[in-house]
């Protein structure tokens, strides 16, 4: 057994002090019809230098990028050192919720300082310690409108992440609640169709800004059409909070999503960040951990995680979710992320990356394959378009510059065909814009 | 650092001007018109790098992690986290790879999924798996949707879940959520089910029994070929909650026993890293008839080849998340099960419950024991008899072992033993820490005799002491009051 | 002397014509420890008897309030709306921590209630 093992001679003393001649006497009480018989085959043991040898190995089968264009609610942006670095320490990583805070005030604190950030860039005043990843913590924040209101209906936007789509459909599924797609009109929410639905019986209004296909929402005019509905903003490139009016001056009075753009690779995918902030009304029924502040029995400040009796172990088939491990560790890389930027380096990296996308439209403009949806409706770092290209010929371009191009929106619904979202952050280079619009060009039918 | 100042909020390290460079400098807002905007930046802090590094290196040595000493929560198999994980996740190939890439350009990754999948279905003996879930609970949430999937397709989905009173607070909470009704069942005097409770509340309304084996006092469920007789008689489900896989690895398979359903708490037992509370990751395994019910995609392969398997769509659940599931988190547990092979995961298996028997037959005798049946990989003792000979608690006693470099055990739970201590030392303690511990434990339980008023007011030599959490409960400050201004 | 009658809930309900005011037992609040969350009915609810009207959270715990009886809430305490006055059931449950007023349909329901005496029987049995 590699990484730890006693000695024989320790394993012959405990056995011996437990009167026991063998280590499977302790499981005699597993009826013997039901203990394994034929080991099943599995891998292994491998040392660790055989295990990393074929990991390397593995890793030739995956292909890394040095331009990616793709984001989708996944974006590559720059990671300082120090990010990894902190969250490679064993205090923290080792370490598990912090159920005695007497020996977690480092987690904790931590916790606090992104619960403070989180709200300062939302301007909801409550945030909690994180969730899974974006589209879950989307459906909680269904959850909660509901448990506050107790109406049956929910109107999403269609331009919503249309996984984030799939997931609140899957958790929603039996409860009841009703959920109405509201589609885009010319790229953005229609208004027009928000001010005709019925809001007395709507729970909530769910819209993602920027949204899916990377415009900019009239969050203000969404407000007004949607009564007394509870307004839930959702983001997945959280780079835009540091920028656009916040959710709070929008008037939602949530705001959840992924907060993977701050400090988090994106890992094929996961682990990520969830995240929810709210207004003070909905405190308790804000599911996940939350981080208090409050004294010792010295006068000395100290945190604890507070408001416990929310939670599933506490008021069980009661509890608002099930949630209990989160994605702590996530929230730590987040922290130190944006301790590190501050405010004038997040900006730079929300503006920048703002900035490539508009001068990759741009470039894209001057071609004649290229027909953008909406061409002059503000965007944030996305915008979609229709590429009339050879796709053989294009994705061999592109591979050959080691670039990862646009994404295929016939991907999530097949009347997209042809259509492509393109995502730029502060990582893309002139010169990898430059050769993604070339390949574009070649690609031309 | 002196212990008693506080480390600053990094909010109150903040002054103008002191930021790193880590991005190039862009203030230009011109592609955005200004409705847009928000009306003033966010105040988060300027602090210059290296007192960014130094404000949390000081935080992170106010915890107790497992690296730095024995850390027996029980129920949470806080064991040993392998480097060579840590090492392999943070490889900039697997850091770089975008969740919509093209499946060509990533057959590596999809065979360390399809592997893992093939692996965990080997280990509990199922016939198909879901990576999907991000943890425990999401794990249990999906398990219970594809549980009331299955019975809708049967025409209907039944009313409530079967739970015993001793399970943990997320099975309730679980089946709350998938619109279920909860039921607990009264466990019988050995701690364990009590086969004429099931069979009375067992009916054709009960879509599952969700049940951990061993249960949460640690015992094993020995009467489980009757439980899912009488529960798959009546068309119900069994469910298995992994969460104490680390106590039957090699000895046991939850497939073989009668359940249908089965989620890994892989931060637990494939030795994931815990994160300060995540992320984990939860994957579940289910026999045939569910399987038309897993989340999509799952990850298949052609022998030659691997995909993302989209063909149970009509079916399915839906799906738990976006993406796929916790990449990283997925990869340690691969590695993990690779380095023991299952000889190792059964070596894991007995020294987890030799460890937990000869911990709990070291410190027993002060306490007592809610059940006489023998005890797995955890233990459950009751500190009762102490509370009302000293007045010393289990929270107490819990508080005062932290003075010891220890970490606390789980307390307070099962919810059915008053004042409970749950222990569980995992695999990765040698004889001399357990040795340690049960020392630590007569010392405790002699300071009760003789020194109560020190127990009550224990913690000592942590960083800080007691806090009030009536004060944070009743006055909730959950985030920095007031942020310095920024200056422009 | 007021006359408090008692569910087997630890609720202690006080008539007031076709009114009855209702809180949690001192034995109740001893149990719960440090209430620290109201989560209050809204004031014209309709509610039957042994419905849950509302939950009390304490650090460690959460409970459910039933209505005793049949009727509508008619009154609130709202000085229960904020945190950090919870403690007024910890410190006076059978006055100033009060939760709700109910008006009840039938006042008759409060024949089948326990006086102090057969209250404090059933927890001492407990």
């Amino acid at each position: 057994m590699p990484y730890f093992d006693h000695s024989d001679n320790d394993v012959k003393e405990m056995l011996k002090y437990l009167g026991k001649n063998k280590v499977e006497e302790l499981f005699f009480s597993i009826p013997q019809e039901l203990v394994i018989k034929t080991p099943p085959i599995i891998t292994g043991p491998l040392s660790e230098q055989e295990l990393l040898s074929s990991i390397e190995d593995t890793l030739e089968d995956a292909t890394t990028y040095k331009e990616i264009f793709r984001g989708a609610g996944a974006y590559r942006h720059f990671i300082p050192a120090a990010v990894d670095e902190i969250s490679s320490r064993q205090e923290y990583y080792t370490a598990y919720t912090p159920y005695q805070p007497e020996v977690s005030q480092g987690s904790l604190q931590t916790m606090f300082e992104y619960q403070t950030m989180m709200s300062e860039l939302t301007g909801l005043p409550v945030a909690n310690a994180s969730m899974y990843d974006g589209a879950s913590a989307t459906a909680e924040a269904a959850l909660m409108a509901w448990h506050f209101n107790r109406r049956n209906k929910v109107i999403i936007s269609g331009g919503v992440h249309p996984e984030y789509l799939t997931v609140l459909n899957t958790y929603l599924k039996n409860t009841g609640i009703k959920i109405e797609m509201l589609p885009l009109k010319e790229g953005t929410v229609d208004l027009q169709k928000l001010s005709a639905i019925d809001m007395s019986d709507v729970s909530s209004v769910i819209i993602q800004n920027p949204n899916f296909l990377g415009f900019l929402e009239k969050m203000k005019d969404i407000k007004k059409q949607s009564g007394n509905a509870v307004l839930i903003y959702v983001t997945n490139e959280t780079h835009s909070l540091a920028v656009l009016q916040t959710p709070a001056e929008a008037g939602a009075s949530i705001c959840c999503g992924d907060a993977q753009s701050f400090g988090q690779p994106l890992a094929f995918g996961g682990p990520y960040l969830g995240f929810i902030t709210c207004s003070e009304e909905f405190l308790h029924l804000l599911p996940g951990r939350i981080i208090g502040a409050t004294y010792d029995h010295h006068g000395k400040r100290a945190f604890v995680m507070a408001l416990a009796a929310r939670e599933q172990h506490i008021r069980r088939e009661r509890a608002t979710s099930n949630i209990c491990s989160n994605h702590a560790m996530s929230a730590v890389r987040a922290a130190v992320y944006l301790s590190l930027l501050g405010t004038d380096g997040l900006k730079s990296a929300a503006l920048l990356s703002v900035k490539r996308a508009h001068e990759l439209k741009e470039a894209l403009s001057t071609l004649k394959n290229v027909e953008f949806i909406e061409k002059d409706k503000p965007f944030f770092n996305e915008f979609s378009a229709k590429l009339k290209i050879n796709d053989r010929v294009f994705s061999e371009s592109l591979q050959k510059h080691s670039i990862l191009g646009p994404l295929e929106l016939s991907r999530f619904n097949s009347s997209f065909k042809n259509y492509y979202l393109f995502t730029a952050t502060e990582m893309n280079g002139r010169a990898g814009t430059e050769l993604l619009v070339e390949a574009v060009k070649e690609a031309s039918l | 650092m002196n212990p008693n100042v506080n480390e600053k909020l990094i909010f109150e390290m903040s002054k103008k001007g002191r930021s790193g460079s880590f991005i190039p400098e862009c203030t230009d807002t011109s592609c955005i018109p200004s409705e847009y905007l928000r009306d003033k930046p966010p105040k988060l802090p300027s602090v210059p790098e290296n007192e960014v590094v130094r404000h949390f290196v000081r935080l992170s040595m106010l915890n107790h992690g497992v690296d730095k000493g024995t850390y027996p929560l029980g129920s949470c198999t806080m064991k040993y986290n392998p480097k060579v994980n840590e090492k392999a996740a943070r490889f900039k190939a697997f850091s770089n790879l975008h969740p919509y890439q093209d499946e060509d350009s990533v057959q590596g990754i999809l065979k360390i999924l399809y592997e893992l999948g093939e692996d965990l279905q080997a280990i509990s003996g199922m016939d198909g798996i879901t990576l999907q879930p991000a943890a425990g609970a999401h794990g249990e949430l999906t398990g219970i949707l594809m549980c009331r999937a299955f019975h809708t397709s049967n025409g209907n989905p039944r009313v409530k879940i079967l739970v015993p009173d001793s399970s943990h607070g997320t099975n309730p909470a679980t089946a709350a959520m998938c619109g279920y009704k909860v039921q607990t069942l009264k466990s019988n005097n050995s701690g364990t089910i009590d086969i004429d409770t099931l069979n009375k509340n067992m009916d054709e309304d009960v879509a599952a029994l969700m049940i951990t084996n061993p249960n949460t006092l640690g015992i094993f469920e020995n009467e489980i070929s009757d439980i899912s007789e009488i529960v798959h008689r009546k068309g119900g489900l069994l469910y298995y909650d992994g969460a104490n896989m680390n106590a039957i690895m090699g000895y046991m398979r939850p497939g073989d026993t009668g359940f249908d359903m089965v989620h890994f708490n892989l931060h637990k037992t494939f030795s994931t890293p815990h994160g300060t509370g995540g992320p984990g990751a939860g994957p579940v395994a289910v026999k045939k008839h569910i399987i038309p019910f897993l989340p999509y995609p799952t990850v298949n392969s052609t022998g030659d080849r691997y995909f993302f398997d989209y063909s149970n769509r009509q079916t399915s659940i839906g799906k738990m998340r976006a993406f796929y599931g916790n990449f990283l988190v997925l990869l340690r547990a691969y590695l993990y099960i690779r380095a023991n092979g299952y000889s190792g995961l059964k070596r894991t298996s007995e020294l987890a419950v030799l460890n937990a028997n000869y911990l709990k037959k070291k410190i027993s005798h002060n306490f007592t024991a809610p059940s006489s049946r023998d005890t797995f990989h955890e233990f459950v003792l009751s500190a009762q008899n102490i509370k009302k000979e000293t007045g010393v608690n289990t929270l107490d006693i819990s508080k005062r072992i932290l003075d010891f470099g220890i970490h606390a055990p789980t307390i307070y739970f099962p919810l059915i033993v008053k004042e409970a201590l749950m222990v569980e030392p995992t695999e990765t303690e040698t004889k001399e820490n357990l040795d340690f511990y049960a020392e630590i434990m007569e010392k405790i339980i002699a300071e009760a005799r003789s020194n109560p008023e020190e127990l009550h007011k224990a913690p000592h030599k942590t960083p800080v002491s007691r806090p009030d959490e009536v004060r944070a409960n009743r006055r909730p400050i959950l985030k920095a009051l007031s942020l310095p201004e920024k200056e422009d | 002397m007021q006359n408090y009658l008692y569910t087997k809930d630890h609720e202690w309900t006080l008539q007031e014509g076709n009114r009855a005011r209702v809180g949690i037992s001192d034995f109740a609040q001893e149990e719960l420890g440090d209430i620290a969350y109201v989560e209050l009915p809204e004031i014209g609810t309709k509610v039957k008897q042994g419905d849950t009207v509302c939950s009390i959270d304490s650090l460690k715990s959460s409970s459910e309030i039933f209505a005793p009886f049949t009727g509508t809430i008619v009154e609130i305490n709202e000085k229960l709306k904020k945190e950090e006055n919870c403690e007024i059931i910890n410190k006076d449950p059978l006055g100033e921590g009060w939760i709700f007023v109910i008006e009840m349909e039938d006042p008759n329901e409060l024949d089948a209630l326990m006086n102090e005496e057969e209250y404090k029987k059933m927890t001492e049995e407990e």
